[in-house]
């Protein structure tokens, strides 16, 4: 199978079309909107999550932290630039930089991914695990008798019932929603992408090999000297 | 020479982007790493405040009365003006309660629909076999309840009916 497209037919000079789709779908991604929603109840508790953005809020009061908002910003600077080096190394790909600043932002896609597979689920699994007990104690603690806390949290995505039973008084259940967005199917898209478009661009910047021929052997005919 | 200083450029750009929000956030909240992390305390006690705001004063004496009831053969109803504790719309799935211990009833009606801070009227319905009291109360209720989808089951425990 060959990979890429041939540019000379249209008179141009090579390029990482692979490589160019994915810089320009880099570029769009920070703006495109949350990979992941979860939502408890109707609007009780909402979260919109991408490695760009997280809008939390409480009955609809927004919650933010200054440290976590610094850093997705820094991870959209990050793809802004990682996009554009991404279309400029696609576009020359046989300059001497090309190769390192593909590099910088070809796998960001893939690793942002990762990133957030990994955060969802080390939350769902501390939510369902270790939060219940430390809200049982702190009911208990506050008088509101014996407090028992059910969190139930689906991995990445799903539907499940949380329940705060305090004492025999009051029992509080919410559903709780988690949804993977049509963006996230995106990044998806751009990371799988983006692995082509760098195993094309090795094979586009490649040193042509040297192939060593045998001599080739001309039969010389010597007249007789006399 | 210039690819090794590429390379290096690329790596301090993405050390930057790493650290700079963490030195920005820790140097611009005094290297309060809570302070940095948590939303600040006006936000939180924002946030406290409106969802204190939201559930008001919770259930009193006033959030439910009775008025009183009437009784066709074995089967009496009590009208109940509940008046809501709640600064948001709530919708009531049920109540089912005690009056003056002597008798049970239920709501007739599939849910109710409570405007914030409003007083509705609704009919509480059941059997009731024995001497009415003149003054009934509920003397125990049980409610469930749902807000902005989350449901809450709650046991709210009155006085006494009278003689």
């Amino acid at each position: 199978m060959k990979l890429g497209l041939k540019s000379p037919d249209l008179g141009l000079p090579p390029m990482n079309w692979f490589g160019l789709i994915t810089g320009i779908l880099i570029l769009l991604l920070p703006f495109l909107g949350p990979w992941w929603v979860g939502r408890a109840g109707t609007g009780a508790m909402e979260i919109a999550l991408s490695p760009f953005d997280m809008n939390m809020s409480l009955f609809g009061l927004p919650i933010q932290s200054s440290l976590v908002g610094l850093f997705l910003l820094a991870a959209k600077i990050t793809f802004v630039i990682a996009g554009i080096f991404m279309i400029l190394a696609s576009l020359l790909p046989k300059r001497w930089w090309s190769k390192r600043l593909f590099r910088f932002g070809v796998m960001k896609p893939f690793w942002s991914i990762i990133s957030l597979l990994i955060v969802l689920a080390a939350g769902a699994l501390i939510f369902n695990h270790v939060l219940p007990g430390l809200l049982s104690g702190a009911f208990s603690g506050a008088g509101a008798g014996n407090a028992v806390v059910q969190i139930n949290m689906p991995y990445i995505s799903g539907t499940a019932v949380s329940t705060i039973q305090i004492g025999s008084t009051a029992t509080i259940t919410a559903p709780i929603t988690f949804s993977l967005t049509g963006i996230f199917w995106l990044a998806v898209a751009t990371a799988i992408l983006g692995i082509i478009a760098r195993i094309y661009h090795r094979r586009l910047v490649r040193p042509e090999k040297l192939m060593l021929k045998p001599t080739e052997r001309k039969i010389i005919t010597v007249k007789p000297t006399k | 020479m210039r690819d090794g200083a590429l390379k290096w450029g690329l790596r301090l750009l993405g050390i930057a982007l790493t650290l700079g929000p963490l030195l920005i956030a820790f140097g611009t909240h005094n290297w309060d790493i809570k302070a940095a992390v948590l939303p600040n305390e006006n936000e939180m006690k924002q946030i406290e405040n409106s969802v204190t705001g939201i559930f008001g004063g919770g259930p009193s004496e006033n959030t439910f009365s009775i008025d009183s009831p009437t009784i066709t053969g074995n089967r009496i109803e009590v009208p109940i003006h509940f008046t809501s504790p709640f600064n948001i719309p709530i919708k009531i799935k049920d109540i089912s309660a005690s009056v003056s211990n002597l008798a049970q009833v239920q709501m007739e009606e599939e849910e109710v629909n409570v405007p914030a801070g409003a007083t509705v009227n609704f009919v509480l319905a059941g059997t009731y076999t024995g001497m009415l009291p003149t003054n009934p109360q509920l003397s125990s209720a049980d409610m469930t309840f749902e807000f902005y989808g989350v449901t809450v089951s709650a046991r709210i425990v009155g006085g006494q009916g009278g003689s």
